[in-house]
């Protein structure tokens, strides 16, 4: 038996005598009643100053609204989040479309999904949160990247990669973690097909598909950030 | 992305109001187990267990307007008792807290010499998986002990399935290494 496997069988004999007393629940509610008490207490007063503050709220957004400050030209935002209704968005770095991708707008694979023609060019720019996403430079010979999926969230990057010749291909996922993670060196987590996983700052990289393990490891090996960027 | 602020199952009136003492008692009757045996865990010790339970409930009191049902309730109570477990445990730094391994029941089979020996192993297991670096130790406890999928993992710590996975796999292996009980 696996050590995690028995740990699971000693944590439930350890704890299995810990329930919650009657005593514990009184006092939790008693708790409670006195943030309830504290809650109500400044209701008669407060609901004036709601108002007057709510109503001069509304007056300043009219008036800056009227001023035509306000320019709600979605174009001059790039970033992943729009583009969504448009037939052909910019790209998410912010610049042309690359006349060598067909853009299309497939709602179920994600906020945009590039894919692309028979000679692709390198990969594009991709950023995530305002970060451009460190890519792999190195790529087994005869791969190419085909497409490219963005999740709703907008922090998970699904590269796809094929091998023309053969059908062959891997996915390379990469996702945006809120702290950096220590796992520098890649680490194989299932062979059938390859999996390998590594983090690169707050970038955690999984890459799945027919790969032998040494070159898993070039490709994790290789990422670097855009020409241009700055680590974090 | 708007997330709307959708009623639970226990029927809050409106998602901005306070809930109920009433309806705070039934998640106690609910999930108060739950939340205590997280809370010893972490804390290792039943008094300080007691303390963050009625911390979690306070701030699910005062919290629950903000409760997404995207994830479930538990998975909420979760996420809260593993918060406010590391918030106390930082500022009990300086307070070597020891790991109380509670006697456990008879055991008929074996002789009393293979008791002890099976007994000190599951006490050296207990205390380096509760020795794990905190990141790694949250996964594991949520998987082995709380026997949650990585998906509901993920949306307890707040972090991608792939790093949840990845810190199980790290965890295993730190433990083939740091501990070579009898198998």
């Amino acid at each position: 038996m696996e050590p995690l496997d028995r740990f699971r069988h000693i944590a439930k004999d350890q704890v299995k005598e810990l329930t919650v007393s009657p005593e514990l629940k009184q006092a939790t509610l008693r708790r409670i009643r006195l943030e309830q008490q504290k809650s109500r207490k400044p209701v008669r007063w407060i609901w004036p100053a709601i108002s007057s503050s709510a109503a001069a709220l509304a007056l300043v957004l009219v008036l800056f609204l009227n001023s035509g400050a306000f320019n709600m030209d979605s174009g001059s935002r790039p970033g992943i989040s729009q583009g969504i209704d448009d037939p052909n968005p910019p790209n998410i770095a912010g610049e042309p479309p690359d006349p060598g991708f067909t853009v299309m707008n497939d709602p179920e694979a994600g906020l945009f999904s590039h894919h692309g023609n028979e000679a692709d060019p390198a990969p594009q720019a991709y950023v995530i949160e305002g970060e451009p996403v460190p890519l792999p430079a190195y790529v087994p010979a005869g791969f190419q990247l085909r497409n490219a999926v963005m999740n709703e969230s907008g922090r998970r990057l699904e590269l796809q990669y094929i091998l023309l010749e053969k059908g062959d291909g891997f996915s390379l996922v990469i996702e945006k973690q809120d702290q950096a993670e220590t796992m520098d060196s890649p680490v194989i987590v299932s062979t059938e097909p390859l999996t390998a996983e590594w983090d690169y700052g707050p970038w955690h990289y999984t890459l799945t598909g027919q790969l032998a393990a040494d070159e898993a490891n070039a490709i994790a090996g290789s990422v670097v950030l855009p020409t241009g960027s700055e680590t974090k | 992305m708007l997330f709307a602020l959708v009623p639970s199952e226990n029927k809050l009136k409106s998602s901005n109001s306070p809930p109920s003492e009433e309806l705070i008692g039934k998640l106690v009757d609910q999930y108060g187990d739950d939340v205590l045996r997280l809370a010893y865990m972490y804390l290792r010790d039943r008094q300080l267990a007691e303390d963050a339970f009625q911390e979690v409930f306070i701030k699910v009191y005062k919290k629950y307007h903000t409760f997404r049902k995207d994830s479930g309730e538990k998975t909420w109570l979760m996420r809260i008792t593993i918060n406010v477990c590391k918030d106390m445990l930082r500022g009990f730094w300086w307070k070597r807290v020891k790991t109380t391994f509670l006697p456990e029941q008879p055991d008929d089979q074996g002789t009393p010499e293979q008791l002890v020996t099976a007994r000190d192993a599951n006490r050296r297991l207990w205390e380096e998986v509760l020795r794990l670096p905190p990141l790694l130790k949250d996964a594991v406890i949520l998987y082995y002990y709380e026997e949650m999928e990585t998906p509901e993992i993920s949306q307890v710590l707040g972090v991608p399935e792939g790093t949840v996975r990845s810190r199980l796999h790290r965890a295993r292996t730190a433990l083939k290494t740091n501990w070579k009980g009898g198998d």
